[in-house]
């Protein structure tokens, strides 16, 4: 990898987007941000940084779509914008990120979703939709009975 | 000229800056005009904004040193194989455990083969061996007695 050193600046990035996409455990998003290392080191080296970066963030989502869904604990309930966003299927939740946090283009996050342009803004149109649903549906639930706590799951 | 229905797609690519360059101008007149647009253009905005500030953060902490470490170092993707060590979460692999058995296995069978060998362990096939040798010595006639 001759462009290896200056691939340490896009890690902060890359973690990001990991954490993001797991949204509920730092640990194993930064177990599949070094799986995907590993995985582009079996690789031929990529041409270039964008092109890294992109195969860096496909295998993200490979992982995260084969990766079990971790169960949330009870006793730690997340703050509603986690929860909603955990709530969101794993294409939509990818979808969403890609263009919110990522700032990719249309045609760039349809390709590492791996659908066609059609489809992402469906799914992306959908995810932002259900998000809103989600949180107005938490954000009501909190004010209607803040004084209600979990006491058996 | 009949202005075209604004979808949540079109909203969204003009959110994204996506839209072309044509549908721009109309679609800003939409949300200017419309409310229930204006308020959804809002919200999505707003929901892009949250999301940004949540992992903000994320970005601005210390890469952990088994992700930089080896980036610096040209045996990057040598170093990258050897981390296979490193435990893991989704999918635990328990390599020592399995080879440990293996041996275990093995170490049995080897003692067993060499009490079986020395005698010491009492055999039923080499017993009817045995039998059938002293059966064979015996003259014809007192076979079948």
């Amino acid at each position: 990898m001759p462009f290896a050193p200056s691939l340490s600046a896009l890690l902060p990035r890359l973690r990001r987007f990991a954490a993001a996409l797991c949204v509920t455990s730092r640990e194993r998003a930064d177990e599949w941000v070094l799986r995907a290392l590993k995985e582009l080191s079996y690789d031929p080296p990529a041409p270039s940084e964008a092109d890294w970066y992109f195969w860096a963030r496909a295998h993200l989502i490979h992982l995260a779509e084969a990766s079990p869904k971790i169960p949330r604990a009870p006793q730690a309930p997340l703050p509603p914008l986690e929860a909603a966003l955990l709530d969101l299927p794993l294409g939509h939740r990818a979808a969403l990120l890609l263009v919110t946090l990522e700032g990719c283009s249309y045609e760039e996050a349809a390709r590492l979703c791996g659908i066609s342009r059609a489809v992402f803004v469906s799914r992306l149109t959908s995810a932002r939709h259900m998000l809103a649903h989600f949180l107005a549906e938490r954000q009501q639930g909190m004010e209607q009975a803040p004084y209600l706590r979990l006491v058996k799951s | 000229m009949r202005q075209r229905t604004i979808t949540d797609a079109d909203l969204c690519a003009y959110l994204d800056n996506e839209a072309p360059a044509a549908r721009v101008s109309e679609i800003a007149a939409a949300t200017q005009d419309n409310r229930e647009l204006r308020n959804k253009l809002k919200a999505w905005r707003a929901q892009d904004q949250w999301l940004r500030a949540l992992f903000a953060p994320v970005a601005q902490e210390p890469v952990p040193n088994f992700l930089t470490q080896d980036f610096a170092n040209p045996r990057a993707p040598a170093l990258l194989h050897e981390q296979d060590k490193m435990p893991s979460l989704a999918h635990p692999k328990d390599e020592t455990l399995m080879w440990k058995m293996i041996a275990l296995t093995l170490g049995i069978l080897l003692f067993a083969t060499a009490l079986y060998a020395s005698g010491l362990i009492p055999s039923t096939s080499r017993g009817t061996m045995i039998t059938i040798e002293k059966i064979k010595d015996q003259p014809r006639s007192l076979r079948g007695s």
